[in-house]
């Protein structure tokens, strides 16, 4: 033996292992192939084994030889390998189009989405949420919100009575009246919750819907503080670009009064079907709070002033889901929940 | 209140369009509501020529007219006298629909063919004049037109909401000052003449206030021979703009002054009056009424009445009598013209259910010292154009009369509640054109009239100045120098925080009505005094809710109705309890229920799982994790509305909070509902103190566990929440878990008795565990579950 025949030998067995590779259809084609070459008795075992035959300077190039073949054979078998599993391990059937084992999620209902997006912004702006109680007193209701007994604003809401001077509470405006009797100035709190009106179902009443109130009593605070606070809001609501308009109106307790609107979100204030035409949607009323209700509460009129603001929650989430029939809140179709 | 844009025009000049008038109108409080346009009545009436009248062959009273509508001719069939050639007449084509919903259809009268109608007034709701056909001003009208009233063509009409501080707008005059204001001009009021005759009217009648505080001011006119008979068309076509219809002269004399003025008139037929006398009391209890519309009235001694001298006339302030109304026969009338109080004429259209143009200007108060001019108003159009006399003089009883008043203004207080200044000379010219008189300077001393009678302090009258003022010109203030807050509201953050694990569970969030029937009520919590509602909107909404849970069932059953079985509905609201006469205790409570399959859409890869009791109960498990709330128990309790088997109240630290269970099939028959509902409900109120206000972190576990599981064989009786909790006391302070991974009964199990494989866990927190340290533990576990419950170990 010397190195040329070494040499030869290994020539021959590449091109065998090269053939051989090329006829491997599987996975224990292949391993049977590696160890045919690469195990311990292999053939490249056989040649490293044979190199002690040879004599002493033939030995390191045969060496190399082997070993560069032995190099050659792992890449290969180490290439095919993965060929293989790829191949193989695409072979069992999955349908992919199948839906997928979903995990069961539950919806808010729209008028607590819209609560906390309310919520948010005024606790944003310094409010503190507050309670309030939805069977009230008369007095609460109407009489310290400067609304005595045969007032024609009492026509304005048509009230669920009961007991003997007890309603359900046709506003949240009750709220206003019993945190300024609890607590000296500041007040700075909004006060979401449920409202009653003896109204026959359709598509804009529903006897049942929530309000919320907001109050802010202070030295020094305007007409113009609140023009920014609806505005701050509606920003908030709507979206930067959104505009408010004041209305001068009239209720009891506030005065000067005012009915705002919001530019039409649909319409961006071009004008069209919700806004009919007017570019702006009615959302609710708001004012100074009249001094009167001051003297009920044991409020400086004179030292503090302050302004109060309601909002329907339903009304507003009308407006932005685009909900045509306000029946839908309490009816509870899962087909309407699971929309939102 | 409508607003007639021709009839404004009369008292101020102004070149707005009926869109800017609106606009403008609203944007000083006057809301307009919406815009009556001028235009057409009716499609397909038209204006045409009276060509040729012949008599119909074989009727009498009919005529057979050619009539030119431009392009074409019709024939058209005529009953009416008064039809002639070149008249000008209003023609109803085939297919137009008239007043009363009238449709004029092609037929055949006696032979002849008829096109079309030719229209009283009244067939076009004109008026009630049915006396013939209506002809038209030559001027007025083109041969081809489409046919609209004087009125409609003239006239835009404004439906502005006034609100009920604003007694004054209820009239064209009232919202004429306001435009005034709007364009910083004074408007006009019309010059009132009276033209008296040499009779004085103290020879005719007298009259007596017996209730003085209903009734402060009463004046009176007569007008006699009066001819009483349709109006003239301008007086019509007035009234009918603003929605009223004509009747006869003098009714219409009244209402137009009422619209005018805002001081409402009631004309008697004075010869019906007896006595000489009127009279005005208040009604005895029990009385009985007759007023104009025929209905008999009960009265009560609330109510005020206008009387003679032997009986009512009329419901003060209300509604005439029909045993005094003006008839075709009326030759002298009494006109009315009083100040009632707005209280007692509220009482009584209230509770008689009457709210009458007349009643809604008293209620919110008119102008007493106003009542002179109206009725000379009235007077002076009677003799206008009803050929009356006026008799010499007026009746008026007003013994204490309403003075104006004066309230202070200081401009440095606009300023302080508005946040901006207003230039001195605007608020000048608003509170002058307003009718305000102003003296002084600093506070400005401002006289207010008695037609405003909602202006007594500073603050109203800084209201009426930043109304004109425009509340736009006021800026929305960005920069708050406010008290900073470190408040937050704990209790509604822990309900969203337990709405949030709901429907991370997949539960849907309902809200259902807080108003239920009687029926919710027995039902489900018998034994909770629920509050009544005294005036309900119908038997279903009679009593507040007692629990939330009649609510879901009405959802449950409404979403089956609609074919949705598979359920999880939550909702967290108000309960209420009445305490007798006191305000009902009120708390907020959480209730959910769950029924059908556990997946809302079903999965092609498992077959269909229904919702049991461990469901319910694993929810609950998880609720109570969720919120990190320790020692929650679940002990079999009965309640009424639960199945006995499966009824539990929820216990936490040894106060009860809840219950839950399987709703019983009794109960979900009276909701028509046939499958099973496992439902729950919870005190909030009592469960918000048992959250933790702060959590503690505790280390996390350094050392490995020991996991020991044990299967034992005990009677199936005996629960297995027992031997678990025996486990665990005698299991040592290493024990940290007991979890049951199967219960199992039948093959290779004596009858009678089930295995129970359990799964112990031990850890140390300071070092690593030695196994036969557990092993003495779990001879003493499993002896102490022999010796308490002879349970067995399965080998």
């Amino acid at each position: 033996m010397t190195a040329s025949n070494v040499h030869t030998q290994v020539q021959v067995l590449e091109e065998e292992f090269t053939n051989a590779l090329a006829n491997v259809k599987n996975a224990s084609e292949l391993e049977s192939l590696r160890i045919q070459y690469l195990g311990r008795k292999g053939c490249i075992s056989k040649l490293f084994k044979n190199l002690e035959i040879l004599p002493i300077e033939d030995r390191k190039p045969s060496g190399r030889d082997i070993n560069h073949l032995k190099q050659k054979v792992q890449t290969a078998l180490r290439e095919s390998k993965t060929i293989i599993t790829r191949e193989e391990e695409s072979k069992p059937f999955v349908d992919l189009t199948l839906p997928g084992n979903q995990w069961s999620i539950g919806r808010y209902h729209p008028v607590t989405t819209v609560l906390r997006q309310i919520k948010s912004a005024f606790e944003r702006m310094g409010f503190l949420v507050v309670q309030g109680l939805e069977v009230e007193t008369e007095y609460y209701n109407f009489e310290a919100l400067n609304i005595p007994k045969g007032h024609p604003a009492r026509d304005m809401h048509d009230t669920l009575f009961v007991g003997d001077e007890i309603v359900l509470r046709t506003h949240t405006s009750p709220v206003q009246v019993r945190i300024m009797e609890s607590q000296p100035p500041p007040v700075r709190i909004i006060s979401p919750g449920r409202c009653y009106r003896r109204d026959t179902p359709d598509a804009t009443h529903s006897p049942v819907f929530h309000q919320v109130e907001g109050l802010c009593v202070d030295e020094g605070v305007t007409f113009a503080d609140l023009k920014g606070v609806i505005l701050t809001f509606a920003k908030n609501m709507l979206g930067s670009d959104v505009k408010i308009r004041f209305r001068p109106s009239f209720f009891p307790f506030t005065e000067p009064s005012a009915e705002y609107d919001f530019s039409c979100i649909i319409c961006r204030g071009k004008g069209c079907k919700v806004c009919k035409g007017t570019g702006w949607v009615e959302i609710s009323g708001a004012g100074m709070v009249n001094p009167e209700v001051y003297k009920y509460v044991d409020y400086d009129g004179e030292k503090v002033t302050g302004y109060a603001f309601g909002m329907g929650v339903e009304r507003i989430a009308m407006l932005i889901y685009e909900v045509h029939d306000i029946r839908l809140f309490y009816e509870n179709d899962v087909r309407f929940l699971y929309q939102f | 209140m409508k607003i007639g844009l021709n009839w404004l025009k009369d008292y101020i000049a102004f070149d707005y369009t009926v869109e800017e008038l609106a606009n403008s109108l609203t944007m000083v409080g006057l809301e307009v509501e919406d815009i009556q346009q001028g235009q057409s009545d009716f499609q397909d009436v038209v204006v045409g020529k009276v060509t040729r009248v012949e008599k119909h062959s074989s009727a009498d009273t009919l005529s057979v007219c050619r009539v030119d509508i431009g392009k074409t001719i019709l024939t058209v069939i005529c009953g009416a006298p008064n039809v002639s050639e070149n008249q000008l007449v209003p023609v109803a084509k085939l297919g137009a629909i008239l007043s009363g919903g009238v449709r004029i259809e092609s037929k055949s009268i006696r032979g002849v063919q008829s096109e079309g109608m030719i229209c009283s007034e009244r067939e076009l709701g004109i008026s009630d004049h049915h006396g013939g056909i209506l002809v038209l001003d030559k001027k007025d009208y083109t041969v081809g037109e489409l046919f609209s009233s004087q009125a409609a063509q003239n006239d835009s009409a404004l439906n502005i909401n006034v609100t009920p501080n604003r007694p004054d707008c209820l009239s064209h005059i009232g919202v004429a000052r306001e435009v005034g204001v709007i364009l910083g001009e004074a408007f006009s009021k019309p010059e009132v003449v009276v033209k008296e005759s040499t009779e004085s009217i103290d020879d005719c009648i007298s009259i007596e206030i017996l209730d003085s505080v209903g009734c402060p001011r009463y004046s009176a006119r007569v007008v006699y021979d009066v001819t009483v008979g349709p109006s003239p068309a301008w007086l019509k076509h007035r009234l009918e703009s603003v929605g009223v219809r004509s009747i006869n002269n003098v009714v219409d004399v009244t209402n137009y002054v009422l619209m005018e003025t805002g001081q409402p008139l009631h004309g008697f037929d004075n010869d019906l009056i007896q006595g000489q006398k009127i009279i005005v009391r208040k009604a005895k209890p029990g009385e009985i009424f007759t007023t104009l519309d025929g209905e008999n009235r009960s009265l009560m001694s609330e109510d005020l009445l206008i009387c003679d001298g032997e009986r009512p006339v009329a419901l003060a302030g209300v509604m005439g009598g029909l045993n005094s109304e003006v008839s075709d026969h009326t030759q002298r009338i009494l006109l009315e013209s009083a100040y009632f109080d707005p209280m007692t004429i509220r009482r009584t259209a209230k509770r008689l259910g009457m709210s009458t143009e007349a009643s809604q200007r008293f209620e919110r108060g008119t102008d007493p010292n106003n009542t002179i001019n109206a009725v000379n108003r009235a007077a002076q159009l009677l003799s206008e154009i009803a050929g009356g006399k006026v008799m010499e003089g007026v009746v008026d009883v007003y013994p204490q009369p309403v003075q104006m008043w004066e309230v202070s203004l200081r401009p440095s207080r606009i300023t302080k509640v508005l946040g901006t200044e207003i230039p001195r000379e605007n608020v000048l010219e608003i509170l002058h054109l307003l009718g305000l008189e102003i003296r002084g300077e600093n506070p400005f001393l401002v006289t207010v009239p008695t037609f405003r009678p909602d202006l007594t302090r500073e603050i109203d009258l800084i209201e009426e100045i930043v109304r004109h003022y425009g509340y736009e010109k006021i800026p929305a203030q960005l920069y708050s120098k406010m008290t900073l807050s470190y408040e937050s509201n704990q209790e509604q953050n822990l309900t969203e925080r337990m709405k949030d694990i709901f429907v991370g569970m997949g539960f849907l969030e309902t809200m259902n009505n807080s108003m239920v029937s009687k029926e919710h009520i027995s039902f489900i919590t018998p034994n909770i005094p629920p509050v009544k509602v005294q005036n309900p909107l119908n038997p279903e909404t009679v009593f507040l809710r007692t629990s939330l849970l009649g609510g879901l069932l009405d959802s449950v059953q409404w979403n089956k109705n609609h074919y949705e079985n598979n359920l999880r509905l939550f909702e967290i609201g108000r309960i209420f309890r009445a305490k007798g006469k006191m305000l009902p205790d009120e708390v907020d409570s959480i209730a959910g229920v769950l029924t059908g399959s556990l997946r809302s859409k079903p999965f092609w890869g498992e077959s269909e799982r229904t919702i049991d009791f461990f469901h319910l109960k694993g929810a609950l498990e998880t609720f109570q994790e969720g919120l990190h709330i320790e020692g929650v128990e679940f002990k079999p309790e009965r309640y009424d509305a639960l199945k006995p088997e499966t009824s539990m109240k929820i216990v936490c630290r040894n106060e009860q909070i809840g219950f839950m269970g399987e709703i019983r099939s009794e109960i979900l028959e009276q909701w028509d509902i046939a499958n099973q509902i496992f439902a729950f409900e919870i005190v909030l109120n009592d469960l918000n103190e048992k959250c933790p206000q702060m959590l503690k972190f505790r280390p996390i576990p350094r050392f490995p566990s020991i996991k020991r599981d044990l299967s034992v064989v005990v009677k199936k009786e005996i629960p297995i929440g027992s031997l678990k909790d025996l486990i665990q006391q005698v299991g040592g302070e290493h024990l940290v878990s007991v979890e049951i991974f199967d219960v199992y009964q039948g093959h290779q199990i004596p009858s009678g008795k089930k295995s129970v494989a359990l799964s112990l866990t031990f850890l140390s927190l300071n070092r690593t565990l030695k196994e036969k340290e557990v092993d003495p533990v779990m001879s003493a576990v499993i002896k102490a579950l022999e010796t308490s419950y002879s349970a067995s170990l399965r080998s």
